[in-house]
């Protein structure tokens, strides 16, 4: 079944909004100034984040990656009783809604590809010469561009379903 | 997506050049701090650094933290009984299912009327014989609809599993108590019931061969148990009496193999082990008696049948005070469950009065 992009991510907003608060809160934490900001609008980028070239190599890494760090954090969190409950059988209304938001927030929780090519061009200029910040950039910013690609096969929704959703029953599985 | 962006400085640098003293970009009135991309002063870069996020998003932050909050809260205990629940739903695959009830009561207090956990606990409690948490599971899962067939069938597996230890009708119960002296007649209650048929033979049979049994006829008792197994090869009751014919007839290791077929259907019966412990010790081979006590105590110490075999084993293994104090504690245990027979069987036994081998 065909289902347009767009309608995804209107369906997925709260996830771009946490995404794009994330980028923000990564740049204020590393006193980067911030120029502009669009939490979410139903356009390609749905959402974006202006900032200053941060001057220190691991700043533009942690701000590339933030919204990995958080969505995936706050996706697991919040997934994670709401998801046992399907175990349980005995999910409500408001599981179902937290299900929901943690998938939602899951599904944007990859780098985007302006992400990718933000971290690039800041890392791997002749002036830095920090190798092993370039050396995690590399693979991160592959990881980056895989996802990218991988969300023309719904990666991004299969991800916040696997945080969410999968996590939390993996995790049973190993406890026991 | 984040952006590097310098949009916002409105020189070209060749403009930047031109001007003697470059003053900040954005306010235009004061000295930028050097160092850093944009031309920006003290009092703007700050500002920038502090970019307003704004209320409906402060909001919205909250909001996502608040529900974050809360499923924080919930999470320990949800995670302690999808841990207890998995644990029991691998201890039920392995037919443990004395751990699988152990389990299952130590997330009951958080989700007491759930159907999965009350199927799962009854299921339990059916191949454990706990008549007590069976009845109390059972009145949370009567009339529910089950969504999981699979589920569903489990538990009419386990309901018909204790159900063919009771007979419904009251008839040969009574009968078989008006014959209990009279062997003869209690195998022609035998003959006639077999012919009979109906829903409740093969539970009337088992009530007329335990008869048989306590009148000591074992092989009347054997034949008609046999017959049983022919019919309902896992008729629990048919199967843990016959192990007891068979070893008062010394026959120990068909006993033994009756046992075996008692832990194929629960891996953790106190009572196939506490039979096994009794047939060892009938044997001579008191090592292994004491291996399948000990096994029972590991189960639950305070089973009754765990600690008959326990007081069998230190009665021959000369601690005869410890036997007797086991046998003390069966007997507050019987008490409150109105049935005798353990220590009955037990007391002459440990007191010399009865020689068992």
């Amino acid at each position: 079944m065909f289902i347009p992009a767009i309608l995804v991510t209107i369906v997925t907003f709260p996830g771009i909004i946490v995404h794009e608060l994330a980028h923000q809160l990564f740049c204020r934490w590393f006193k980067i100034p911030v120029f502009e900001v669009c939490y979410f609008r139903i356009g390609n980028p749905a959402g974006y984040v202006i900032h200053e070239v941060p001057q220190k190599y691991h700043q533009s890494l942690f701000i590339s990656i933030g919204p990995f760090i958080i969505n995936t954090l706050l996706a697991f969190i919040i997934g994670f009783p709401a998801a046992l409950q399907f175990k349980f059988d005995s999910a409500s209304f408001s599981d179902y809604f937290l299900v929901y938001l943690a998938v939602s927030i899951g599904a944007h929780a990859f780098p985007s590809v302006g992400d990718a090519g933000s971290l690039w061009k800041s890392v791997m200029n002749a002036e830095n010469k920090n190798w092993f910040i370039k050396l995690i950039t590399v693979p991160a910013v592959g990881v980056i561009y895989l996802g990218a690609i991988g969300s023309f096969f719904w990666l991004d929704i299969i991800y916040g379903m696997g945080v969410g959703v999968g996590l939390p029953y993996a995790l049973i599985e190993m406890l026991v | 997506m984040d952006m590097e962006d310098n949009e916002i400085v409105p020189y070209t640098t060749e403009e930047q050049a031109d001007l003697k003293e470059p003053l900040c970009v954005s306010c235009k009135l004061e000295q930028p701090l050097d160092g850093n991309p944009n031309l920006l002063c003290s009092n703007c870069r700050q500002n920038f650094i502090n970019y307003p996020i704004p209320r409906w998003i402060w909001a919205f932050g909250a909001g996502v933290l608040i529900v974050m909050s809360i499923a924080a809260f919930r999470m320990p205990a949800y995670l302690s009984a999808a841990i207890h629940l998995a644990k029991a739903e691998k201890a039920m695959d392995q037919k443990l299912f004395w751990t699988a009830q152990k389990e299952l009561r130590q997330m009951e207090y958080l989700v007491p009327d759930n159907l999965i956990m009350n199927s799962k606990l009854f299921i339990s409690a059916c191949y454990n014989h706990d008549l007590l948490v069976l009845e109390q599971a059972y009145s949370k899962i009567v009339d529910k609809k089950f969504e999981d067939d699979e589920l569903y069938n489990e538990v009419e597996k386990a309901f018909a599993f204790v159900n063919n230890s009771f007979p419904a009708d009251t008839i040969i119960p009574k009968k078989v108590e008006l014959y209990r002296f009279n062997k003869d007649s209690l195998s022609k209650l035998s003959v006639d019931l077999f012919q009979a048929g109906g829903q409740d033979m093969i539970s009337g049979q088992t009530v007329i061969a335990n008869a048989l049994y306590d009148l000591a006829d074992y092989d009347a008792s054997d034949k008609i148990l046999e017959r049983v197994l022919t019919m309902d090869s896992n008729n629990y009751t048919a199967l843990s009496l016959l192990s007891a014919v068979k070893r008062n007839k010394g026959q120990y290791d068909k006993a033994i193999s009756f046992c075996d077929k008692m832990l194929d259907l629960n891996r953790e019966d106190v009572m196939a082990l506490n039979q096994k412990a009794r047939v060892e010790l009938k044997r001579h081979k008191d090592n292994e008696a004491l291996k399948y006590a000990q096994q029972a105590m590991a189960i639950d110490p305070n089973h009754l049948f765990s600690m008959e075999a326990k007081a069998m084993t230190d009665y021959f293994f000369g601690r005869k005070s410890e036997s007797i104090k086991l046998l003390a504690k069966i007997k507050q245990g019987e008490s409150f469950q109105g049935d005798s027979s353990i220590s009955r069987r037990l007391e002459p036994i440990l007191n010399g009065s009865v020689k068992y081998r």
